[in-house]
């Protein structure tokens, strides 16, 4: 009897850590857009850096990237 | 989205200019736009001794980086607030940026001063921050002036311009939008002041740090929340979502158009500054606030 082949579906994510608030979390986002919509950030108000890159919206997303979202309004 | 330049990848999108830029280009094009800055309005030459002043936020160390890139003769000047959450990590910051980049360093310590910024909380009714900001503005003033500097350059950006122009615009207050822009010549008792990233915005100083491998401190202030340059910044970028390059349009009209009436009729129906009686930095009259501070710390203190 042949041996059953198994398949590991895991539920695709990206992790993404928003500063400064130091929140972490996993979202499923496929483009760097659609990463800012789900976290309500504007393009221009935040730096998206994947493994010290930094990315533009229309960036493509891979399962298990890590995502950082800087915001970059200083306050005060 | 590709590099309008050199057609690479872009790792910076700017829609107020309708563009993005690789890593080299993009850096390109903030150097070029600060030297434009500087030649346009006649900030300073080769020739001056500059002092800026460095909190360790993005801006400054953008401020003072790309000034001694340019070829500037630049010093540092930090304030150390002595505020226990994060005055420690921001001094640490600007210590370390000045040490890489050879940046001669000046720290002012409050604690030294009688004005850490906890105990001139405690002793005000109202929001800390203006009192701050004050505190701030006199030491960099003194320095600059103690120490012969010929010109004190700070990290203002195109969203903190804006955002002072509106609040001023807002109560038509009209001795602060007779002297707000880039440039604010000496005048007496104060040093001139210049401001070379003022056409630039928060998001492109940021990006220009990072694309620098600039550690920069990043926690907001403990104090900060509730700010209303913070609730004015998030007005503007919500409005240059919407329609691109608004925010240099209104600030750089105002600069053209809109300052020399109200600096006229200051001229005319102002009052001069004249010394504080203690310390002799310019105020309205009799003491200066910085001096009240200090005695009305000192008072809570006894």
């Amino acid at each position: 009897m042949p041996e059953e082949k198994v398949v590991y579906t895991r539920p695709y994510g990206v992790t993404v850590t928003l500063q400064p608030q130091n929140e972490t979390r996993t979202v499923k986002a496929r483009s760097v857009r659609q990463l800012l919509n789900i976290v309500k950030a504007s393009p221009t108000t935040v730096l998206v850096i994947r493994n010290n890159e930094l990315l533009t919206s229309d960036r493509k997303l891979s399962h298990g990237d890590e995502i950082i979202v800087r915001t970059v309004v200083s306050s005060g | 989205m590709k590099c309008k330049v050199c057609k690479a990848t872009a790792v910076v999108s700017l829609p107020s200019h309708n563009t993005g830029f690789c890593s080299d280009c993009f850096m390109a094009f903030y150097e070029r736009s600060v030297e434009r800055s500087i030649r346009r309005q006649k900030l300073f030459t080769f020739e001056d001794k500059i002092l800026v002043a460095l909190s360790g936020g993005k801006d400054s160390l953008a401020c003072a980086l790309v000034l001694k890139k340019l070829g500037y003769k630049v010093h540092g000047l930090h304030i150390d607030l002595a505020i226990p959450e994060s005055s420690a990590a921001a001094r640490g910051v600007v210590e370390r940026f000045c040490a890489a980049h050879d940046i001669p360093l000046i720290v002012k310590e409050m604690e030294e001063e009688g004005l850490q910024i906890p105990r001139v909380k405690k002793v005000l009714s109202r929001s800390v921050c203006s009192a701050c900001g004050r505190i701030k503005r006199y030491f960099f003033n003194k320095v600059a002036m103690d120490e012969g500097f010929t010109a004190l350059a700070t990290g203002h950006n195109l969203d903190d311009e804006i955002a002072r122009l509106f609040s001023n615009t807002l109560r038509w207050d009209i001795p602060h939008l007779s002297d707000q822009g880039p440039l604010l010549e000496a005048d007496n008792g104060f040093s001139r002041k210049v401001r070379p990233l003022y056409r630039l915005t928060e998001f492109e100083n940021a990006n220009y740090a990072f694309l620098n491998g600039l550690e920069y401190h990043y926690a907001p202030c403990p104090y900060s929340p509730g700010a209303t340059s913070t609730a004015y910044k998030k007005l503007w970028n919500q409005l240059e979502e919407e329609m691109p390059g608004r925010k240099l349009a209104f600030y750089t009209a105002f600069l053209a158009h809109g300052r020399e009436p109200f600096r006229q009729f200051e001229q005319a129906e102002g009052t001069k500054p004249v010394p504080c009686e203690r310390c002799g930095y310019p105020t309205s009259a009799g003491i200066c606030g910085v001096c009240r501070t200090r005695d009305a710390v000192a008072a809570d203190e006894s």
